[in-house]
């Protein structure tokens, strides 16, 4: 792995640290949470049976949704430190410690022997990444023959408009985002096969919604926490203004894409 | 200190039959290692532990979503007396109409399956008579006004010596389709049978057994080798273009890795329109079976089914095979295209909505004009672009022709997973949904398949039945959730 992805990695994981993350966004980072979560799991065929990998699981919060509710064992990897002990911290308080297990990762040299897991689910990760095509890879050889992989993430048929561009355009994992197209070359230049595609735009409608009113609460009562916010933030309720009519246009959203593994 | 907790989800309560001896019992359904689980206790037999679905998501939905105003026979049957399921005849609390009706024309049988629900065999030579067929069928159009499908069943139907005389009354009555339940041995052995049979068509279509492509499978099923048997039956079917459906038998850990192979074959052969896959009902003959069928070892569930078949034939999406409204819990289906290169799944596209709206209550989507009318409305009307941009461009490409002329009958092609209840797993709920009925020999009654097996077939409705209703009531001696159900304690792993 080059230095300069290991920069990215860390430095998006480090993001993600931020207490103002986990405000605005919830336990589940992603759109669509919980709800969503299981909806990836039960299209990329989560059983009680099988072996899943989380890839940059976060808090871990999704790997636990897909332990209880699937009863599946599940292997979460993240960069983060921090993340990783509260994963594994929030796993003993569900007494789901039994179902799973947390490694530090880097997406793009997992540490897992090859033909280990029957699924491997990215969420709302696969854009962040560097180095998708590498990732993909990776993920390919870890997944037994036959396996699959579940991703949701936002696609860009068109390109960001420029008020996007700041950090929280970014940690919505708009800036670079693949198209869908994009997604579906991506799979099958790393072997996968019946690559299927679903839009799923009401994860954002749902995730915006929630974001504006957390951070209407934020202006209200604490000065403090507003100061924290990085430099580069943007102009929050901007940003999320004109993230709506981008979707609406139908040239940005929200996919969940499965394959197989050959 | 933590909270004592059980160690599952409790769902909701139901009431069950004892798998032992039958009688009414009070159950649990609960939710636990990703499982939906059926506690229940036998004040005689004690407690009992079942598996009832091994995918939570789809077990919910089913239960929930797809739930839609329920058709009625025109008159029941039977009143209700003893309460469900021992008044089956239709009784007035049946809360489905009859989507398919069996009629069995015979006891006989070419074959002696160890695995069969009805027990039929060669030492059986009960044939039904004509006088009694025509009272069947009365019976069946008395309840439907115009049944959907009539299914000329047994027994092995074919060997009935007045066989196409029975299809001739059938033809006589206003019944919309006609199926022969038949292990295809007349059809592939006997010259011109096939083409009298075609003589029928259209309209009539064969549900041919068809259970494996491994010698050792049929053997164990069939108790024979029907590998040939069927290649000739389906060479002819072809030949004659009699539609024909495939139905397979499915038993855990022998035939449960073919059906991917099965619809592949399906695919390729112009007379087959769909595949059906029943997972064996713990019901009837159960032979073969090593020290003896064991439920927690043996029963396959209707989830499991399904996650096989989209392990096996990755062309089908879990969005592509979904709950059938009028059963939604034991119904399973999905429809594709069938064309030259390859199958390309409908159902997927359809908004469930539209699915649970429209249309009888009927196992039979692709016959409703409404809905045939929607799959067309899919590739000609707008949509909007990103809510299925992606899969109706890949469908289009496949496609290459004008839908309209793709989108015929003779194209679509149907997967349908139909899981009989038996004792085990017997939720009240679901049993008095059950579309897939048996006219009693009686001409009087029809009777829902499941039970009819369990409780009337033969002499268990005297030997079995009769007891249970004047049975006495005893006190349940104990709890239904337990710490631990040893007898079927199952290391749910493969």
């Amino acid at each position: 792995m080059s230095d300069a992805g290991q920069v990215y990695a860390s430095c998006c994981a480090g993001f993600y640290e931020l207490p103002i993350v986990e405000y605005l966004l919830g336990q589940s980072f992603h759109p669509g949470g919980a709800r969503l979560t299981r909806q990836l799991a039960s299209t990329a065929l989560v059983s009680p049976n099988s072996r899943v990998l989380d890839v940059a699981c976060g808090n871990g919060n999704s790997a636990r949704i897909i332990a209880a509710h699937f009863g599946a064992m599940v292997t979460g990897c993240d960069y983060s430190v921090i993340n990783l002990e509260r994963a594994a911290a929030a796993s003993r308080t569900a007494r789901l410690e039994a179902k799973t297990q947390f490694v530090r990762s880097n997406a793009e040299r997992l540490p897992f022997a090859p033909e280990t897991f029957d699924v491997s689910l990215c969420e709302c990760s696969l854009c962040l990444f560097d180095k998708m095509d590498i990732a993909l890879e990776q993920v390919y050889r870890v997944l037994k023959p036959g396996g699959r992989i579940g991703i949701s993430d936002f696609f860009l048929d068109a390109p960001v408009p420029q008020s996007l561009d700041g950090l929280l355009g970014r940690v919505l994992c708009v800036a670079g985002a693949p198209s869908v197209a994009g997604y579906r070359d991506a799979l099958t230049r790393a072997g996968f096969e019946y690559v299927r595609i679903r839009i799923v735009n009401w994860t954002l409608a749902d995730m915006i919604q929630r974001i504006r009113q957390r951070l209407k609460v934020l202006a209200t009562t604490a000065a403090a926490a507003n100061a924290a916010l990085p430099a580069d933030w943007g102009d929050s309720a901007r940003v999320l203004t004109d993230l709506e009519a981008f979707i609406a246009s139908g040239e940005a959203g929200y996919l969940i894409a499965t394959a197989r593994r050959s | 200190m933590r909270a004592k907790q059980r160690p599952y989800q409790y769902y909701d309560s139901t009431i069950s039959i004892c798998s032992t001896c039958l009688t009414r019992v009070d159950a649990k359904i609960v939710f636990q290692d990703g499982c939906v689980w059926m506690l229940k206790r036998c004040p005689v037999h004690g407690p009992e532990r079942v598996l009832m679905a091994d995918d939570i998501s789809y077990y919910k939905l089913a239960r929930e979503t797809f739930i839609k105003t329920p058709e009625q026979v025109l008159a029941p049957n039977t009143p209700v007396r003893y309460g469900c399921p021992y008044d089956c005849g239709i009784c007035p609390d049946h809360e489905q109409h009859g989507c398919t009706l069996l009629i069995e024309v015979t006891d006989h049988c070419n074959l002696r399956c160890p695995t069969c629900y009805a027990g039929s065999g060669p030492e059986r030579q009960t044939h039904r008579s004509l006088e009694q067929i025509e009272r069947m069928l009365d019976r069946a159009v008395a309840n439907e006004g115009e049944p959907s499908i009539i299914q000329i069943s047994g027994g092995e139907p074919t060997v009935h010596p007045q066989f196409f005389e029975i299809l001739k009354l059938a033809r006589e009555r206003p019944i919309g389709h006609l199926m022969v339940n038949t292990n295809g041995v007349r059809i592939a052995n006997e010259p011109g049978f096939a083409e009298r049979l075609a003589e029928f068509a259209p309209g009539l279509e064969v549900y041919l057994q068809f259970d494996s492509f491994r010698a050792d499978v049929l053997k164990s099923l069939r108790g024979t080798n029907l590998r040939r048997t069927h290649d000739r039956a389906i060479d002819k079917l072809n030949e004659m273009g009699i539609h024909t459906t495939l139905v397979a038998t499915i038993r855990r850990g022998l035939n449960d890795d073919e059906m991917g192979e099965i619809i592949e074959y399906g695919t390729q052969q112009p007379c087959v329109r769909g595949v059906t896959f029943q997972p064996v009902q713990a019901a009837g003959r159960l032979e073969g079976y090593e020290s003896g069928y064991n439920a927690v070892r043996d029963r396959l569930t209707l989830t499991e089914i399904r996650r096989r078949i989209l392990e096996q034939c990755p062309v089908f999406a879990p969005e592509d095979l979904i709950p059938v409204p009028c059963h939604p819990d034991h119904l399973a289906m999905a429809y594709a295209l069938k064309l030259d290169s390859g199958l390309v799944p409908l159902t997927g596209l359809v908004d469930p909505e539209f699915l649970i709206e429209a249309g009888r209550a009927t196992i039979t989507y692709e016959r409703e004009p409404a809905i045939r009318e929607h799959f067309l409305n899919l590739f000609s009307t707008h949509h909007s672009v990103t809510s299925q941009a992606d899969a109706m461009s890949g469908f289009l490409d496949k496609l290459g022709r004008s839908p309209a002329e793709t989108l015929g009958y003779a194209n679509i092609f149907r997967v349908l997973i139909v899981e009989f209840i038996d004792a085990h797993g017997f939720d009240l709920r679901s049993i008095r949904k059950t579309c897939v009925h048996i006219v009693h020999p009686d001409g009087k009654r029809v009777i829902p398949f499941d039970t009819y097996n369990l409780l009337y077939r033969d002499g268990l409705e005297s030997q079995v039945l009769e007891p249970l209703r004047n049975r006495d009531f005893i006190p349940l001696n104990g709890p239904i959730s337990l710490a631990r159900y040893q007898d079927s304690e199952r290391a749910y792993r493969e």
